[in-house]
């Protein structure tokens, strides 16, 4: 019968053989006196080596260790997870916060093109407006209260002022409400009318000027 | 407790009775045990959420803790640090034991007598009953180095084993 070598006799020790090769180790060791007390004494090795630490098995487990596995830490995306819950809400307010900022910029859009402050009219557009408003007072000098009717449009107009400017000169605030002039539709207008005669705007608040076109 | 976890609880005793098997002490032993397990739950901590075979990538993990460890240990030794650990390092652990060993049987003495890298294989065979394959992966090392660092284990094992029964005799 052919040798079988050291390794080999290990690996049938170690259960690394095919059932073939089992029984051809098994059929050599029937013969061969050195390889079966070597074959013995190494299962005597694993058996001490497994006898040994068997009682290991039973102890115990180590406290803190068991402890740190009983911890329920959140892994990292477990945090992020929960990170992004705790972030659902807030970010739903700064949303919330955003769509507030865009619709109130839209408001304040639109309240632009229906009021604007007399400093956004160009001064062309002022100056339109002025003239004709000097037109439809023109002969009602004295009477700056009322209502005049202007291209088929009542326009109501109120001397809400009189005082003298800082040359001592007689000055009468008119304010004009809710008119059009050239399809421009204007909200309030105030003006001064100095004793003169000159106007001068002090107060124009328009929903669309744009119509006016100069 | 995560899936991973229930798993690691489970296999708790056999990585610790490996720890014991590596270090020779039972102290060690759990501080091995407990570090491993401080590694892999930092892993999990990070996002890791299941592993293909936790038991060889533990067994793994184990080894390479346990070899950092000693590389910590023997930082300052003036000889080539990793060489020096893995085929000498009985003798220097021994020293280092300071009297503190756990000599449960002489089995275990002799165990520890062995290099760290005839003695990591030794336990994974004789002790875990891994295949030749399983710890060739799990020290990432050709299935041939398994098989001879076996046999010379062994081997060592057995004239130990002799020479104590020659001076029983005496």
């Amino acid at each position: 019968m052919k040798k079988i070598d050291d390794l080999k006799l290990q690996m049938y020790v170690d259960n690394e053989l095919s059932k073939e090769e089992s029984t051809e180790v098994e059929n050599y060791l029937k013969i061969n006196n050195e390889a079966r007390s070597l074959v013995e004494n190494y299962k005597k090795i694993n058996h001490l080596i497994s006898s040994t630490y068997s009682q290991i098995k039973s102890n115990d487990l180590p406290k803190r260790t068991l402890d740190l596995l009983m911890d329920e830490k959140p892994s990292f995306f477990n945090k992020l997870f929960n990170f992004k819950v705790k972030l659902f809400p807030a970010l739903g307010s700064v949303a919330a916060l955003a769509i507030v900022a865009v619709m109130g910029i839209n408001v304040f859009k639109i309240d632009n093109n229906q009021i604007n402050p007399t400093n956004l009219m160009s001064e062309n557009n002022k100056h339109v407006v002025l003239n004709e408003l000097q037109e439809i007072l023109k002969d009602s000098e004295d009477n700056l209260s009322g209502i005049v009717s202007f291209k088929s449009k009542n326009i109501e107009y109120k001397e809400v002022k009189s005082y003298l400017d800082a040359r001592g000169r007689p000055c009468k605030d008119i304010k004009f409400k809710n008119f059009s002039i050239k399809d421009a539709k204007i909200n309030e207008a105030t003006f001064v009318k100095l004793s003169s005669g000159e106007w001068k705007v002090i107060k124009l608040e328009f929903i669309k000027d744009s119509s006016l076109g100069i | 407790m995560s899936k991973l976890k229930k798993e690691l609880m489970f296999l708790m005793p056999k990585l610790r009775r490996y720890c014991y098997g590596l270090t020779g002490n039972k102290d060690r032993g759990d501080d091995l045990l407990h570090n491993s397990v401080v590694k892999i739950l930092e892993k999990l901590n990070f996002g890791l959420s299941s592993i293909d075979n936790l038991s060889a990538y533990m067994y793994k993990i184990i080894s390479n803790t346990w070899k950092d460890e000693l590389r910590k240990k023997y930082r300052n030794v003036e000889i080539h640090v990793d060489e020096m650990i893995y085929n000498n390092l009985p003798d220097l652990e021994t020293n280092s034991y300071d009297g503190n060993i756990d000599t449960l049987n002489e089995i275990k003495d002799s165990i520890k007598s062995l290099s760290l890298k005839l003695r990591e294989v030794l336990i994974l065979v004789a002790l875990e009953n891994k295949s030749y394959k399983e710890t060739a992966e799990i020290l990432n090392i050709p299935i041939g180095t398994v098989m001879s660092r076996l046999n010379e284990a062994r081997k060592k094992l057995s004239a130990q084993k002799k020479n104590e029964e020659i001076k029983e005799v005496n």
